[in-house]
């Protein structure tokens, strides 16, 4: 039991140790608590890798396996793995980027710790089958994300902090009187106990329709769907970059495994199915729209990148949306979400770093700031690109597996769901432009600028990322086959 | 043997990249070398389609098992003609760039990556992946018409970027919902479960993947983007986009849309054949119209298409015969013209009609090589466009007379633009321009343009072995319809 839990338990130790030492430290020797932080992700990830390995041998062998620990509070299948490995990968990506972006910054042991936490947090959701344990999770990263998005006491970031601040505690109220109104119902914490009590609910009750309201507007918040969306484009374009990059890649996958557990598992009666399935789509198709056609109109790199990333979550949405129609596998709809969850995470932390890269050398955020950027930043400036065109979903690039898999499964579902899965292209093609705008400001615009020494852990995140962009995008084989396993494990 | 056509400009992209960045060779040279090598590795391919291998499909890995996606590469008459093509408009792409100096490492990676996506879209037997290399072919373009384009370059390769992407989702659409009902991207399984399927399923899936073609060839109302991609776009790039891109989709809309739904495409003939009609004077009205050059090629282009087009929608031998002659002929036609446009900026300093009078007595060599590649692209007996033109018109008779005497009532306009155009630009008073015009002609000019002019001679006085072979192709299409 221990051993499933290492991973966690790693990174708890990691976080404590650098509150710790960074008492022990003077001012200018505590970037080593950045190395620090960064050995423990390394270690947790390899742990997370090697438990993915042998969850997935196992499942291909078709052997049981024990995946529920402490009387069915949390299960370690290969679905949480999968999210564990996503919110390593960015903390690992994060921490190594905040090692440059945040070489200036006092209070160094915090910010790491934090970042820790946070991520010690969205692992623990990404098990959690019970809401109370779920609920606790989902707080320890929110907090130590409110905290992170405050990290500079510029005017930008604390607005950027406050509005996150009230925003995500308004949304955590939402989220407990959702739950509660569960537990009123069902007299149960635990997801499968939920599920069981509800199926044999003879009649279908208004509180449970409320429930599901009070839930998908909680996390509607967290994810940033419209109409739950007004604090992320704020919040991302005020927090520092590396912060921005957390908090798109990972934090807000967080809410999506909690959507994916609650729905999937405790929610998942047929009659109820139908209603929260039409809210989705309903979600899906305003939250792709709006948040790609905003995009094309802001000046701002960052502001941009949060709207874009709106849109991505509707992409996402999408996904749930399919879970009503008999058309098409259950495994593919999910699979495929998960992919664009990882693939995603991926890319919108590489490019809110790139934003970070650029930064270093005090240059803005803004659309102009960033003409001639190829010649001055090279190593930024494509790894940017990289990151752009897979997020416009270009062929040989992540990007664009996982969304031919959301797209493959809206149209094997058929019927209205095709109109999903035709939204999500045209949005592909709004997308398009201002990701491609931002390229040929890059290399096309901007007068004589000299080429700068590039700040070396950030361009190794920057080409981790844009390696693992392309890598997905050439040999897709084994992550699609990884998101679907993943899928499947969510009901096993 | 194939996917060194794809895998051998791939690599040499970087090659001529790293070359000149840590300054061992220049990247012209390199990207040179890799497009002869590229056309000596399809000029064997050739030889050994001819000895008579099976080539259809010729190599095939498993890439998403998962979804039953493989890397399956394939030729046959039309695609090799196609594969043939792209190598020989690479290098002269390449020759037509000489005067390009300007970030010249990034401009000839990206040249050689775009060769790479077009071999990979005519060789591809698997749905996914003719998609994939499709949409890739779009990037290069991208950064090469923003790069080094004309003055409105970055309008026009937004435009071409967004309509095209717009276009190709569809028919991503379309391949995704052949997929769900073969349970595989393969072209052979599709077109195996393909006669099961009911009508109405198969005529919606057509009309998406038509989109997708449409926006690519491009037929008349699809075709807004085209006269600003091609005139701001540099003439080594103009040249790919008219004599490949445009390939790219008339082939989809054989290879795909006529192969795999013969009887849809049966059923939409005619409506197809009007649109093309439609497309040919439209063009040809807008070409009459133009003063600049580099646009009435443009136009001109667009009206050939239509011929293509045409002779796809006949649906019987000789017409489909005259379609694919007519992709390799227009290729090196306009491939010509805009070579030409290109030299006449550099030599004359200019590309508009009127400044331009007298050019032959002051430049022979750019008069007498425009006047020849404006005869061929009216269809000069004796040059390849005549062949092709004909083949297409006799094709049409035999289905669709009405429309065959519409598209004859064209030939007239087409040669009237071009002699009009003659008549003010080579011929006519000197203008002082032209008094200033260079008359020199280099041998990295010279050799291309000479290549372009013997291949265009030579088809048209001898046709019988390429349509000989390309009539392979073509029986087999039509043997799907049950025609003759």
């Amino acid at each position: 039991m221990l051993e499933a839990l290492m991973p966690e338990l790693v990174i708890a130790v990691f976080a404590l140790a650098v509150i710790f030492i960074d008492m022990t430290l003077r001012e200018d020797d505590k970037e080593f608590l950045g190395y620090l932080s960064l050995v423990g992700v390394v270690i947790a990830l390899a742990m997370v890798f090697s438990q993915a390995k042998s969850l997935l041998a196992a499942m291909a062998a078709k052997q049981a396996i024990q995946v529920s620990f402490f009387s069915g509070l949390m299960r370690v299948d290969l679905f949480a793995v999968f999210f564990k490995l996503v919110f390593l990968l960015v903390a690992l990506l994060v921490i190594l980027g905040s090692l440059d972006a945040t070489r200036r910054d006092k209070y160094k042991g915090e910010y790491y710790s934090l970042v820790l936490f946070a991520t010690l947090g969205m692992m623990f959701a990404a098990m959690a089958v019970d809401l109370v344990l779920l609920f606790v999770a989902v707080e320890l990263a929110s907090i130590s994300t409110f905290a992170l998005a405050a990290f500079r006491k510029n005017r930008p970031g604390t607005e950027a902090a406050m509005k996150y601040f009230v925003i995500g505690a308004f949304s955590s109220g939402l989220i407990v009187f959702g739950m509660s109104l569960l537990y009123g119902l069902t007299g149960s914490t635990n997801l499968y106990a939920i599920a069981d009590a509800l199926s044999a609910l003879s009649e279908f009750h208004w509180v449970l329709l409320l429930a599901v309201i009070f839930l998908i507007a909680g996390f509607g918040y967290k994810v940033a769907a419209v109409p739950f969306h007004m604090w992320a484009p704020d919040t991302y374009q005020g927090a520092p970059s590396p912060v921005s990059a957390f908090l798109a890649a990972a934090s807000k996958k967080m809410a999506f495994v909690a959507l994916l557990r609650i729905f999937l598992i405790a929610l998942s009666v047929p009659v109820l199915v139908k209603e929260w399935a039409l809210l989705f789509a309903i979600l899906a198709a305003i939250t792709m729209t709006l948040g790609n056609v905003v995009a094309l109109a802001q000046t701002n790199i960052k502001r941009m990148l949060a709207y874009s990333s709106i849109g991505q979550a509707g992409y996402v949405l999408i996904v749930f949306a399919l879970l009503a129609s008999t058309q098409v596998n259950v495994n593919l709809s999910i699979g495929a979400g998960l992919l664009h969850i990882l693939t995603h995470a991926i890319m919108k932390g590489g490019a809110f770093l790139a934003v970070a890269a650029a930064s270093y050398y005090m240059i803005g955020s803004n659309l102009e700031d960033f003409a001639g950027l190829g010649r001055r930043l090279p190593v930024t400036a494509l790894t940017m690109t990289i990151f752009l065109l897979s997020l416009a979903g270009i062929p040989f690039f992540a990007g664009f597996v996982s969304k031919f898999m959301i797209l493959t499964a809206s149209v094997a579902a058929g019927g209205a769901y095709l109109i999903l899965g035709i939204l999500l292209i045209i949005n592909s093609v709004v997308s398009l432009y201002y990701y491609a705008r931002v390229i040929r400001y890059m290399y096309f615009a901007g007068g004589d600028v000299k080429r700068e020494r590039e700040p070396l852990l950030l361009s190794v995140a920057l080409v981790i990322a844009a390696l693992l962009v392309i890598y997905i995008g050439v040999f897709p084989d084994s992550f699609v086959s990884l998101s679907l396993n993943a899928a499947s494990s969510l009901f096993s | 043997m194939l996917a060194y056509l794809i895998a051998i400009p791939f690599l040499g992209a970087f090659a001529s990249y790293f070359a000149e960045r840590y300054e061992v060779a220049k990247a012209r040279s390199v990207a040179l070398a890799t497009s002869l090598l590229t056309l000596i590795i399809s000029i064997a391919a050739l030889s050994s389609f001819l000895s008579g291998k099976e080539m259809f499909p010729a190599q095939a890995w498993d890439w998403i098992p998962d979804f039953g996606i493989t890397f399956t590469l394939g030729v046959d008459a039309m695609s090799l003609s196609l594969v043939l093509l792209t190598a020989l408009l690479f290098v002269v792409a390449i020759f037509a760039s000489w005067n390009i100096t300007q970030n010249t490492k990034r401009y000839y990676a990206l040249l050689l990556l775009m060769e790479a996506g077009l071999m990979g879209v005519f060789m591809a037997l698997d749905l996914f992946l003719f998609y994939v290399f499709w949409e890739i072919v779009l990037i290069p373009a991208f950064f090469l018409i923003n790069g080094w384009g004309g003055r409105r370059r970055s309008y026009a390769a937004m435009k071409i970027l967004i309509y095209t992407h717009l276009g190709s989702l569809f028919m991503f659409i379309g391949f995704i919902l052949l997929y769900l009902k073969a349970g595989s991207f393969s072209f052979f399984a599709i077109s195996d479960t393909l006669s099961s399927l009911d009508a109405g399923f198969k005529s919606f899936v057509f009309l998406l993947l038509f989109i997708g073609f449409a926006f690519k060839i491009p037929l008349v109302p699809f075709h807004s983007w085209l006269p600003d991609a091609y005139t701001e776009a540099p003439t080594p790039v103009s040249v790919l986009l008219a004599g490949l891109l445009s390939k790219m989709g008339a082939y989809g809309l054989l290879r795909i849309g006529v192969t795999l739904l013969p009887e849809t495409f049966q059923g939409y003939a005619y409506a197809i054949a009007v649109l093309a009609v439609v497309s040919v004077f439209y063009s040809a009205f807008a070409a009459l119209a133009q003063r600049d050059i580099k646009r009435l090629v443009a136009f001109s282009s667009v009206s050939h298409m239509g011929f293509i087009v045409l002779g796809i929608a006949s649906l019987n031998l000789i017409g489909i015969n005259g379609a694919i002659f007519q992709m390799v002929s227009h290729g090196l036609i306009v491939a010509l013209l805009f070579f030409l446009t290109g030299m006449l900026v550099e030599k004359a300093h200019s590309r508009e009609i009127p400044y331009l009078g007298g050019l032959i007595t002051k430049a022979p060599f750019l008069g007498w090589v425009l006047v020849f590649a404006s005869l061929a692209s009216l269809g000069l007996p004796g040059l390849s466009g005549f062949v092709a033109e004909l083949s297409i018109l006799l094709g049409l008779f035999n289905s669709f007379a009405f429309l065959a005497y519409l598209a004859v009532l064209s030939l007239p306009l087409t040669a009237g633009y071009y002699l009009w155009m003659l008549q003010r630009a080579a011929f006519g008073a000197t203008s002082e321009l032209v008094e200033k015009a260079r008359s020199d002609v280099a041998w990295h000019e010279a050799v291309p343009v000479l290549v372009l002019v013997i291949l265009i001679t030579v088809l048209g006085l001898y046709p019988a072995p390429l349509m000989n072979m390309i009539s392979t192709t073509s029986q087999a299409i039509v043997a799907l319809i049950g025609g003759i």
